[in-house]
């Protein structure tokens, strides 16, 4: 049934939401990172 | 009469009004102080219970005294929402106070009250001594009121409870910007559904990583749960006293650095994720303007402990440098080292870098404090505009644009507003500055951090705030983070209506 198959999956949107915001702060943590590395060889 | 004034004195009406919402809240915040009750008595802790109980019951008194004596059906005005919530975090703060006072870790009911009003406004600052040593109980509940006043104290009233006619002044007032739907206790229920769905996320990942660090069982679940009240809210108290450092994981901080950010973000953002507007991410001024903040003053911190020596090597600059200035900007306040390396060890770059991010903050709407990212990216859009009207013919219309769930257009008094609060937020800094200058202990890079750390409701210190401090400077701090929370209106319009009731006019 069309309207029991759409409310069936209406957990998967905030699931992507979520699961978008976990790797936008990953990203962040990578930049992070790069940032250290160019540090790092700065002072080396 | 003049033109100055306003005729306006405040009669038995309003204060009732103000007062049966003031007790609706305090029912809220003995509920909150009762959670951790059954946790007490499970462990055995019968001290910790007896001063949770305690603390419940005369929240509870004086929340349902009031709502009985002050009954009433009158709609919230704008004033009552915003005296209401002013009051609500100085009453539920002080009544939140009492099992911290009755817990023997405080010396004095200001201490409690300092701890209580830095949970709830999400700082993190602490004046708890021997903290290791408290009780299991009275410390989930510590990390709780950090999860409670993040959330912010009038929505989980709002959810839990029945909201009366012309609540949504009291949202606004408490320092949220937009409603995420036009029904205001929806909203709040919209907001606890996204914490909630976090909460379940955040604490089994950080359970996953306790357990890979070596903490397992309830003890595992305890701190994770603990770390997900202050991490995703912003907050910054930690169960341990060393902070994240005391779990020696990257696994860990790699899990909080995950949940800080998602907590930095405006609910607003989450709820746009969530209904499938996932472009919003890229084109939300917030976000853009956060970007070049974080890569910018990262740069400068990163750069700073590099060349004076602190950190030289790539996974000490990030685990370290990184992690802390994250901390900082979103106004989460976790340490992974000790606060008075900042200014010891730090050189000049980044102690300097980390007072200006704690002082910008994350999202407006979201649980961070300090001047938020909408506010600056609205004065850089002001800036742009007044450069291209000097550069442009005067006959040209020059249209400053920006994008906040939808197409906006940058209007004056919403400019105007934006600086206004920008100041505000510098005169605080500031005057807390000045104040532990006063005392001539402390440097100016010190006074400071510390002054800012608690206006924006961070939590990171270089060692002012301790269960020693002068009693004055901590009641400024408690000031401060208040103010700070509330960013200015309420507490400014509290002012006002307490002007009006001696006086007579505004």
């Amino acid at each position: 049934m069309v309207t029991g198959g759409v409310s069936g999956r209406r957990w998967l949107p905030p699931v992507v939401g979520i699961v978008l915001v976990v790797v936008v702060a990953l990203g962040v943590s990578v930049v992070g990172w790069l940032l250290a590395v160019g540090a790092s060889l700065l002072a080396g | 009469m003049t033109g100055r004034s306003v005729l306006f004195r405040p009669d038995g009406d309003d204060l009732r009004v103000i007062g049966f919402y003031l007790g609706k809240i305090a029912s809220g915040v003995a509920l909150m102080i009762a959670l951790p009750v059954p946790l007490a008595v499970v462990l055995g802790e019968w001290n910790a219970a007896t001063a949770l109980a305690a603390g419940a019951g005369i929240a509870a008194a004086f929340g349902q005294l009031t709502e009985w004596r002050l009954r009433t059906r009158a709609e919230l005005s704008w004033a009552h929402g915003t005296v209401v919530v002013a009051l609500a975090w100085l009453v539920g703060s002080f009544l939140a106070a009492v099992p911290f006072f009755l817990s023997g870790h405080v010396s004095t009911f200001l201490d409690a009250w300092f701890e209580a009003m830095s949970g709830l406004t999400t700082s993190g600052l602490s004046v708890v001594e021997d903290l290791d040593h408290l009780s299991y109980s009275i410390r989930f509940y510590r990390q709780l009121t950090q999860f409670v006043g993040g959330q912010g104290v009038v929505i989980v009233m709002l959810a839990v409870f029945a909201a009366g006619p012309g609540s949504g002044t009291l949202y606004v007032a408490e320092g949220r910007e937009e409603q995420l739907v036009p029904n205001v206790t929806r909203t709040a229920k919209l907001i606890f559904r996204i914490a909630l769905a976090y909460l379940v996320v955040g604490t089994v990942a950080l359970a996953v990583a306790l357990w890979v660090a070596g903490i397992g069982g309830w003890r595992g679940l305890w701190h994770a749960l603990g770390l997900f009240f202050a991490g995703f809210d912003t907050g910054g108290f930690s169960p341990m006293s060393q902070s994240i450092g005391y779990y020696h994981s990257a696994t860990v901080e790699a899990v909080i650095a995950v949940l800080m950010v998602a907590g930095s973000l405006a609910f607003m953002l989450h709820y746009l994720l969530w209904t499938g507007r996932h472009r919003e991410l890229v084109r939300n001024l917030e976000t853009r303007t956060l970007a070049v903040t974080l890569v910018g003053f990262s740069t400068l911190t990163l750069y700073g402990l590099a060349t004076s020596g602190a950190y030289t090597e790539a996974t000490g600059l990030f685990r370290k440098g990184f992690f802390t200035l994250l901390s900082a900007h979103t106004g989460t306040g976790y340490g992974v080292n000790s606060g008075t390396l900042y200014v010891t060890d730090w050189g000049v770059l980044a102690p300097a870098a980390l007072v200006i991010v704690m002082a910008i903050g994350g999202m407006a709407g979201s649980t961070t404090g300090g001047i938020k990212a909408a506010r600056l990216g609205l004065m850089a859009k002001g800036l742009v505009q007044d450069i291209r009207r000097l550069l442009l013919p005067e006959s040209a219309l020059v249209v400053a644009r920006y994008h906040s769930g939808r197409r906006r257009i940058l209007r004056t008094p919403e400019l105007r507003v934006a600086i206004m609060l920008v100041l505000l937020f510098l005169a605080t800094y500031l005057a807390g500055t000045v104040v532990a200058l006063a005392y001539g202990s402390w440097e100016f890079t010190e006074a400071m951090f510390e002054s800012v750390s608690a206006t924006a409701n961070v939590g990171l210190s270089v060692g002012i705030v301790a269960p020693d401090m002068p009693a004055l400077l901590q009641a400024t701090y408690l000031v401060q983070m208040w103010v700070g929370r509330l960013e200015f209106v309420a507490v400014l319009a509290l002012a006002g209506y307490v002007t009006a009731l001696l006086r007579g006019r505004i």
